[in-house]
């Protein structure tokens, strides 16, 4: 008997030690972004390139879509190296840019370039949809220009070796800065999904920093100056480093954390109920296995911890391929019986591998949930005071069954206490034990306070939760969060936000994978380091080429 | 200069923790703010004067108490905040006869608690602000008949029977929020920032291997 699969439950996948190990899927913002493009065919023009031989000055890159145009306004800097740093402490940078909505005027750009490159020191009004900036790769930066300059290519392993030219360190949105609150777009189809700003903002960045070094090389020798070969261009991404400031973003979002997840799990029920395989889908699937094997040996990382999870996942990958070549899959629900294979055989890194690859050939189930992973965040504040208070101990004794099983007074399981520093006004990580910062404790520990909450029902005479609150305003926090779990079943990390053995980079994973990043380098346990857009067309290159196969490498590729 | 509203959340979020609010409080003090910008109403400058008044004041004194026609609070003064969540968690919810709230601290604030309410019950909530009548609709929808005062204090009665009247207060996407408030208002947000150190600076934010290649 075949029958309908349900999403997974999630006590099983909001573990950070699973969401540690999430992969990109067809469902990641990049690619999410790169299919619309193509599909409303989108143009893209740069009506201004005003750079000199120092490489300062600005460029803008416009993409045109069916009903408003977006520009990139590019500010480069010549930066001396000792002020280059990826820190949020940096006051200066390589590049500066703004996504403007709309083509700018020469106003407007007088006016953001007394703002864009101060980044957190400027300001910037609404028409301005994003603020971002981002560094060179000065060792990369240095052969690839001197390399053109002398009418050569770049040495590949080099270039493969780093990946991209620049890395953004940080991409702001949504009402930072002054800029524009995602509520003046978020009814244009083309921002419906989240991210999509900022992913076209790295997106244009790719095509400004590639146009940018080559023409370094023709400034330095017009001569003998030659572009970039096009398979080649091609494999430069944009690096990104992501720290700490990231980190809480997906516990301080609970109803935008559980669409994410949700779309993914639905997608992967969906693949798993389907009674047989849909035509083209076997061959598809295996070719897809092979190349995320190839991906997985290409993977590199000096990380200790990332190392020994790309060991697994290359254990898994090989497992996978040999499990596939030789296993019936035209009997009955054939990818549930991968699934649970797999849910056997595989680790963490394999299992959550094998869900992007399940959902890699079957576009038109995946797709279109695509467009349920926003959230109206504003909704899902209001408490529902007239719950009764036996029902909300109820759902809380569900819904954090695993953080009552934890004794919080012993200090390793409450060793972290996230915090916001006065210096940069950013989220950090310090020791309770060692460092004076509990009075600054931010409210990012859901197991713990929904422990001492619990505590307080079970002594609490309320008969109601607005009851309840009124005595004990100090549990508001926790009670709102735990009524959105109740509605929504993947908002909640189920898992100690603030042990000894929390490690950032879970949290930094889990949201970079739904951003579309392939290659995690976590750099210490606290900030990662990705490459956006590799081997991505340009946008020139949308009109005709495969807008949405580049995240796997090609097989033929393995073999050079 | 104007702001975004989340920036205006986020600070009035930050000054309300800072001036003593829990967490979950102040989120709702967020919230209440950025409603009231957003229709160009000064809930940031009302916000910034209410925490100056109370700071150093315990928020206990401030906890009205439910009478069935009338909330006052031990100590003579309510806490908007205080009071407008209880509204809003449905406190008031059977409440039919007219509900006096006595001594109310920067009676704005609790607006957006009133227009919650009255969009979570279905039903229509009428009040006279120091002189400006003000609807509050089932769909949780603001009218009102002339420009809204924004008094420090006052009494204030709800009416839970009466006609919707007065024009709709329009909702935009920007807070007009003068420095000066947004400075006050950071006075109080710091308070809940950790003085860096040389340690938190190294290890706080995860420095690992060198950022710059």
């Amino acid at each position: 008997m075949t029958q309908t699969i349900a999403p997974r439950d999630p006590n099983t996948v909001m573990t950070l030690a699973r969401m540690g190990c999430f992969h990109q899927s067809r469902l990641s913002f990049m690619r999410v972004l790169l299919r619309r493009l193509r599909a409303e065919r989108w143009t893209f023009t740069r009506p201004v390139f005003e750079i000199d031989g120092k490489g300062v000055g600005h460029a803008v890159y416009t993409a045109h879509g069916p009903d408003h145009s977006y520009s990139l306004v590019a500010f480069a800097n010549d930066l001396p190296p000792e002020k280059r740093s990826d820190r949020v402490i940096a006051t200066e940078w390589d590049a500066t840019f703004t996504l403007f909505d709309g083509v700018p005027s020469q106003a407007d750009i007088d006016r953001l370039r007394a703002n864009i490159p101060l980044q957190e020191a400027g300001r910037v009004t609404d028409t301005s949809l994003s603020v971002s900036r981002a560094n060179r790769s000065v060792r990369l930066w240095d052969h690839v220009v001197e390399a053109l300059a002398a009418g050569s290519q770049p040495d590949g392993a080099r270039v493969a070796d780093v990946g991209y030219l620049m890395r953004t360190t940080a991409v702001y949105g949504s009402g930072k800065l002054g800029a524009a609150d995602r509520e003046k777009t978020a009814d244009r189809p083309e921002f419906q999904a989240p991210f999509q700003i900022e992913m076209l903002s790295v997106f244009l960045t790719r095509a400004f920093v590639m146009d940018l070094v080559e023409h370094m090389a023709r400034m330095r020798a017009p001569q003998t100056a030659v572009p970039l070969a096009p398979a080649l261009r091609r494999r430069f991404g944009i690096g990104n480093s992501t720290g700490l400031g990231m980190a809480p973003y997906l516990i301080n979002h609970p109803a935008l954390l559980n669409n994410w997840i949700a779309a993914r799990e639905q997608a992967l029920a969906r693949v798993r109920s389907l009674q047989t395989a849909l035509p083209g889908t076997v061959d598809a699937l295996r070719d897809y296995a092979r190349r995320a094997q190839i991906n997985a040996q290409q993977w590199q990382s000096d990380h200790p911890i990332q190392q020994a999870k790309l060991a697994d996942l290359r254990r898994d990958m090989d497992a996978l391929c040999t499990h596939l070549a030789d296993t019936d899959l035209t009997g009955a629900q054939p990818w549930n019986a991968l699934w649970e294979w797999g849910e056997a055989n595989l680790s963490l890194e394999g299992q959550e591998q094998l869900v992007s690859l399940l959902l890699e050939p079957h576009g038109d189930l995946v797709d279109p949930l695509a467009g349920c992973m926003a959230a109206n965040e504003t909704a899902a504040m209001r408490i529902d005071g007239a719950m009764t208070l036996a029902q909300f101990r109820a759902l809380v004794e569900d819904i954090y069954a695993w953080a009552l099983t934890i004794d919080w007074t012993l200090p390793q399981a409450q060793e972290n206490v996230w915090y916001t520093s006065e210096e940069k006004l950013e989220p950090r990580l310090g020791n309770r034990f060692a460092e004076p910062i509990e009075p600054y404790e931010l409210p990012l520990c859901p197991g713990r306070d929904a422990a001492r909450m619990h505590a307080d029902l079970l002594a609490s005479d309320a008969s109601t939760v607005a009851g309840f609150l009124m005595a004990h305003p100090e549990h508001r926090h926790i009670a709102r969060r735990a009524q959105i779990a109740a509605r929504l079943p993947y908002a909640e990390i189920r898992d100690n936000t603030i042990g000894e053995a929390l490690l950032p980079i879970d949290l930094l994973r889990a949201k970079l994978a739904f951003f579309g990043a392939g290659h995690f380098d976590p750099r210490s346990d606290r900030w990662v380091r990705i490459n956006m857009f590799q081997n991505a067309p340009f946008p020139a290159d949308l009109a005709t080429g495969d807008a949405d196969d580049w995240t796997f490498p090609l097989a033929q590729d393995a073999a050079q | 200069m104007t702001w975004s509203l989340n920036e205006i959340d986020a600070l009035a979020r930050k000054a309300a923790r800072g001036a003593g609010y829990s967490w979950g409080l102040a989120e709702d003090t967020g919230r209440a703010v950025r409603w009231l910008e957003a229709r160009n109403l000064s809930g940031a400058a009302a916000l910034a004067a209410h925490v100056q008044a109370i700071d150093g004041q315990g928020l206990t004194a401030m906890v009205p108490r439910m009478g069935p026609h009338i909330w006052m609070a031990p100590a003579g003064a309510i806490c908007p905040i205080l009071a407008g969540t209880m509204l809003t968690d449905g406190l008031a919810a059977d409440q039919t006869a007219p509900l006096t709230l006595t001594d109310l601290r920067a009676p704005l604030l609790v607006l957006p608690f009133l227009a919650w309410m009255a969009e979570a019950e279905h039903r229509t909530i009428t009040l006279d602000l120091a002189g400006s009548p003000l609807t509050l609709t089932a769909e949780g929808a603001a009218l009102a008949s002339g420009p809204v005062s924004t008094p420090g204090f006052g009494t204030v009665t709800l009416h839970f029977s009466g006609l919707a009247k007065g024009i709709l207060i329009p909702e935009g996407l920007r807070s007009g929020c003068d420095v000066k408030t947004v400075d006050l208002l950071n006075h109080f947000a710091a308070r809940t920032y950790a003085p860096a150190t040389e340690e938190s600076r190294m290890a706080g934010a995860g420095a690992g291997l060198s950022d710059n290649d």
